[in-house]
């Protein structure tokens, strides 16, 4: 199949059932809060390491925010609930209670509800103020530039990590200049974030390594400097393979994200250069949801 | 769905209970319309004494009512009562959720012992407003109150948590107990308000009130933008104006913790 010239493989991407969860971190202007955001979702790649997968998902106006600031939302991934409480917290408590300026609400509604201010209200010593607006409660904690105010619950639903593409390139600032056009596509859409540094991925993984202690090593059939001595999937001219991972709040919003990359890519001048558009699975058997490129860009 | 309308057919001589409006569990009509009350010293089915229509049951309306119609709202969950008129004593007693929109006056104990829900009176409630209810320790659990004119003396007593906003005056003994939660009041305040309070916020324009308080130094409180902008939508009114109010924190008597905003 081609797409506006650019050529997409008969294959799919396969992703995971995760958990999902979004706050909203305000402040005074969008530094402060991005400073806050950015400590957040670092160290937030992988599950494999990290315990979660964190990004910004958009930037939010002084009249989207609770509080009347500018703000970002973040969303957070995790395969169990106990990480992603655990990393919730934690990471709360270390980038956003400390960053000056910045409050901190829940982004979702649901019925599964989990701590977020919950027990960052300890650092208050007793000076904590409970307040309990429309059902909602939040927390009033003093700290030395005025308070620290936090939503005490977010919710957790369900969710999708793992939705993927890979840019085989000729060539590496091709590859590269392709998969920024498609992340920056990718952080107008909602619902949806691209965990890793600028949302590329230059180590796509497999499963399992020939030292017994790793769970997934070098995805060897994907590396242009292994064509030859191992099973590769390349074709003689691809000196370049990217890949762009994708997590989102349900299966259409990551449909939406692979699609409209796609499209922004085979528009650009990089097209030229990439000689195709390919996705990572581990032949179907692993994750509950495929993501078949073909019949998405149809 | 048109909302369930009661509309009293004549002058009503005496008080009526109307607590037997929160309770109604049935979607039929013709059942709503033969329950029986007392009324004076006499039996009445429903049908008696209202003009009854609509088919959507948790969506009342309640039209000509006077100050004789007594605990509409009492023990309320999850419905929504349009008052058109005045109501008489123990509206929204114990109410536990839903909506209550009052068109009119309230009489004397009005959202007494409430635990949740929405209540906006558009006129003035009597004294006792969010009194102790019999046999309960608490005046007002959680909700949010909105009265547009005055309200009376003996009110707000022991609130536990939730909203409360006054646009008018309040009567004497006010706030007395108080152990958290937010009361905004913009009119006057009458004597001996907020006595053995422990904690709770409180808006106030009065600034007679703030001589018992120690001021607080000016810091930026993210709370307060927030208590503004979240208030004024929920009340629909952009009451809260001010920018910047002056902040007190605690009492020059004794350790109490309570907070005082003058706007």
């Amino acid at each position: 199949m081609k797409l506006n010239g650019l050529s997409i493989e008969n294959t799919f991407a396969e992703a995971f059932n995760m958990k999902a969860s979004r706050i909203i971190v305000t402040a005074d202007n969008l530094k402060w809060a991005k400073n806050a955001c950015l400590s957040f979702t670092g160290f937030a790649t992988s599950v494999i390491a990290c315990g979660v997968e964190a990004g910004i998902e958009k930037e939010l106006k002084k009249n989207q925010t609770p509080d009347g600031r500018p703000g970002y939302a973040i969303l957070l991934f995790s395969m169990s609930r106990t990480q992603l409480e655990k990393q919730l917290e934690t990471r709360a408590g270390q980038c956003i209670l400390t960053c000056p300026t910045t409050a901190l609400f829940s982004g979702l509604e649901g019925e599964d509800m989990i701590p977020l201010g919950k027990n960052l209200k300890y650092f208050g010593d007793g000076y904590q103020i409970s307040k309990r607006i429309n059902k909602r409660r939040f927390w009033r904690i003093p700290v030395m530039d005025g308070e620290f105010m936090c939503e005490e619950k977010t919710a957790r639903v369900p969710a999708i990590g793992g939705g993927n593409f890979l840019l085989l390139s000729k060539n590496r600032e091709s590859c590269l200049a392709a998969c920024e056009i498609a992340v920056k596509v990718m952080s107008k859409i909602e619902n949806v974030i691209t965990p890793f540094p600028g949302g590329v991925v230059r180590s796509g993984s497999k499963v399992g390594s020939k030292y017994k202690a790793l769970i997934a090593s070098t995805n060897d059939a994907f590396c242009p400097s292994l064509k030859g001595i191992t099973n590769s999937k390349l074709d003689k001219s691809v000196n370049s393979v990217m890949e762009i991972v994708i997590n989102g709040l349900t299966k259409e919003d990551i449909d939406k994200a692979i699609k409209e990359s796609i499209i922004a890519i085979s528009k650009s001048p990089y097209k030229k250069d990439i000689l195709s558009v390919s996705a990572g699975n581990y032949g179907g058997k692993l994750g509950q949801y495929h993501f078949h490129l073909r019949k998405i860009l149809k | 769905m048109i909302p369930l309308t009661f509309k009293f057919k004549t002058k009503n001589k005496y008080r009526l209970d109307m607590s037997w409006l929160s309770k109604i569990n049935t979607s039929d009509l013709n059942v709503i319309k033969n329950i029986e009350i007392n009324y004076g010293n006499g039996l009445y089915k429903i049908k008696e004494l209202f003009f009854i229509s609509g088919n959507d049951f948790n969506n009342i309306k309640i039209f000509n009512s006077t100050s004789k119609l007594d605990n509409i709202g009492c023990e309320l969950i999850n419905k929504k009562i349009t008052i058109n008129g005045s109501v008489g004593y123990g509206l929204a007693k114990n109410m536990n959720s839903g909506e209550i929109i009052l068109n009119g006056n309230a009489g004397t104990n009005a959202c007494s012992g409430m635990s949740g829900g929405s209540v906006f009176i558009y006129g003035n409630a009597g004294d006792g407003l969010c009194s102790l209810p019999t046999g309960k320790n608490l005046g007002f659990v959680d909700g949010l109150i909105y009265v547009q004119k005055n309200v009376g003396a003996n009110s707000i007593i022991r609130m536990r948590r939730g909203n409360i906003v006054i646009g008018g005056n309040i009567g004497k003994s006010s706030c007395l107990e108080l152990i958290s939660g937010t009361v905004t009041i913009l009119g006057k305040i009458g004597d001996e308000f907020c006595r053995n309070a422990r904690r709770g916020t409180i808006f106030i324009k009065d600034k007679s009130i703030t001589k018992d308080y120690i001021i607080a130094n000016n810091t930026d409180l993210t709370f307060y933008n927030f208590y503004k902008i979240n208030i004024n939508k929920l009340i629909k009114e952009k009451l809260i104006k001010t920018l910047m109010p002056k902040r007190y924190f605690g009492t020059k008597n004794d350790r109490e913790l309570v907070e005082l905003f003058l706007l």
